[in-house]
């Protein structure tokens, strides 16, 4: 079985697509969560092996895309988190990695650019 | 109070030409979403009274899927897409993989799909726009509307029509090879936002 | 004469008087209010479809049917010059939807239920009766008005058609 992968986005459609390419690609979608204090709660529950982050979400108790990884990485200062980002979020993207998470993919992307990103962050 | 028109025709040209590049960079984005060509028309430049908006994006009765977006920044503005509803239909099945055979009704699935197509491309011509003008714009996370097009307009059009009578309307039309997906992209900036357009392209009058 | 020849299309931000038989229109009110004012006894009418609920708020004040506290006394008016007689008046007030929640806003910024309550008390202060409503909700609207009954109705996408 592959790595168990957490797949947080507010997008309904964005999740079913991301965990479609990573099941193809042998990987275990153990959860979705649709905002950041919902991934806060599933990752500490979940123990997932990876997570990939929608960097733009609603704030939900105060916490969003960015401050979930903040919370996260403050718990388990290994969490693998990939960022999943719009263009034109730069500055979104560099507060997010300076924050602890480990690489990001760029809507609209091809599904291979997220296996390859998923193994970066896996393997870094 | 009179309020003065701003809008010149070189000012207009500028924003055709640079449009026409932010269309042409979301076209590129929608083609890499639906793996699928896109063509983005050179865009039209409308400056009008608010109230004839809805004639100008066809017609206020028309049955039209509508994305709207709020731009937040510098110069903040609202974003629409329309799909009429058919070709909107086509969209969601591409995207999400599905054979609807025409049903008129948009699953959770659909609309979220739909929406995140018009996130993904407002997000690649704001990137564009934002490139050119220097201005930071980012858009909202969007909204999904199915209904006539003008209720679904006249919300956006009472914002504006409160700070001016005048609107400011970026249209670009889009479609694929087949023609069954044919949309329109519109870009309204606030009254307050056109002069810090025109301003950081040179094209300011005052 | 058929339906369709019948029709005089009132436009956003519009207000239009006409008498029996022709049938004022109004296509596709979102948040924009439509307020119908008829005269039973004279067979005349008139339609306004309207933006916002106070001019003094706007910044360009020229278009006068744009807002419910200059559109509705204008509409009235208009009405009594055209024979309506006062006594006879009754209103009906439609539309008013909101129809856009952004995620990033869900403040009580909502025009549509402004536009309602202030058309009821700008009604109330010209003192003519208020006798229908089909107001609020997330839905837009068509309005097709005869002023032949004074029946007003109402077709929608996924609402439904009734007649008030």
């Amino acid at each position: 079985m592959g790595a168990k992968v957490l797949v947080v986005d507010d997008a309904v459609f964005m999740r079913k697509m991301i965990g479609d390419i990573l099941k193809k690609e042998g990987y275990e979608v153990v959860g979705e969560a649709e905002n950041g204090k919902d991934a806060v709660d599933k990752y500490a529950a979940l123990k997932p092996e990876l997570v990939t982050m929608d960097i733009v979400m609603p704030k939900v108790d105060d916490i969003d895309g960015i401050g979930a990884v903040k919370i996260i990485i403050n718990s388990d200062p290994n969490a693998k988190i990939l960022m999943v980002s719009a263009m034109g979020q730069h500055a979104l993207v560099v507060e997010a990695i300076q924050s602890g998470a480990k690489d990001f993919v760029t809507k609209p992307f091809q599904p291979s650019r997220v296996v390859e990103a998923a193994k970066r962050v896996l393997e870094g | 109070m009179k309020e003065r028109i701003v809008l010149n025709e070189r000012q207009k040209d500028t924003l055709k030409e640079i449009g026409n590049i932010c269309a042409g960079n979301a076209a590129t984005a929608f083609s890499q979403l639906l793996d699928r060509t896109i063509n983005m028309n050179v865009p039209r430049v409308h400056f009008l009274p608010v109230e004839q908006v809805p004639d100008a994006v066809g017609g206020a009765s028309q049955l039209m899927v509508g994305v709207v977006l709020q731009v937040l920044g510098d110069a903040p503005g609202v974003i629409l897409l329309l799909f009429p509803q058919a070709d909107a239909r086509v969209l969601a099945d591409i995207l999400t993989g599905h054979k609807s055979r025409g049903k008129g009704i948009f699953t959770e699935m659909d609309q979220s799909a739909i929406k995140e197509a018009g996130s993904i491309v407002s997000a690649s011509y704001l990137t564009t726009f934002a490139h050119f003008t220097r201005l930071s714009l980012i858009p909202s996370t969007p909204g999904i509307v199915i209904d006539m097009a003008g209720a679904l307009m006249d919300y956006i059009l009472i914002e504006l029509a409160a700070a001016s009578a005048y609107a400011l309307l970026l249209d670009s039309e889009f479609v694929d090879a087949k023609k069954s997906v044919r949309g329109h992209f519109f870009l309204l900036p606030n009254p307050g936002s056109f002069q810090a357009i025109l301003k950081t392209l040179g094209e300011s009058d005052g | 004469m058929d339906e369709r020849e019948r029709e005089i299309n009132v436009g956003m931000a519009e207000l239009k008087i006409a008498a029996a038989p022709m049938v004022l229109t109004s296509l596709g009110l979102g948040s924009c209010v439509g307020v119908t004012i008829y005269d039973q006894i004279n067979k005349v009418g008139g339609m306004a479809h309207i933006m916002l609920p106070d001019i003094n708020i706007i910044r360009n004040k020229l278009n006068r049917a744009k807002c419910v506290n200059t559109a509705i006394p204008d509409l009235l008016q208009n009405i009594l010059e055209a024979g309506g007689d006062k006594r006879y008046l009754k209103a009906k007030l439609t539309g008013g939807a909101h129809m856009f929640g952004f995620a990033s806003n869900n403040s009580v910024f909502n025009i549509g239920q402004r536009n309602i309550e202030k058309s009821k008390e700008v009604l109330r202060e010209l003192g003519v009766r208020l006798v229908a409503e089909d107001t609020g909700g997330d839905y837009g609207r068509s309005l097709f008005f005869d002023l032949v009954t004074g029946k007003l109705r109402i077709r929608t996408v996924a609402h439904g058609e009734k007649e008030i």
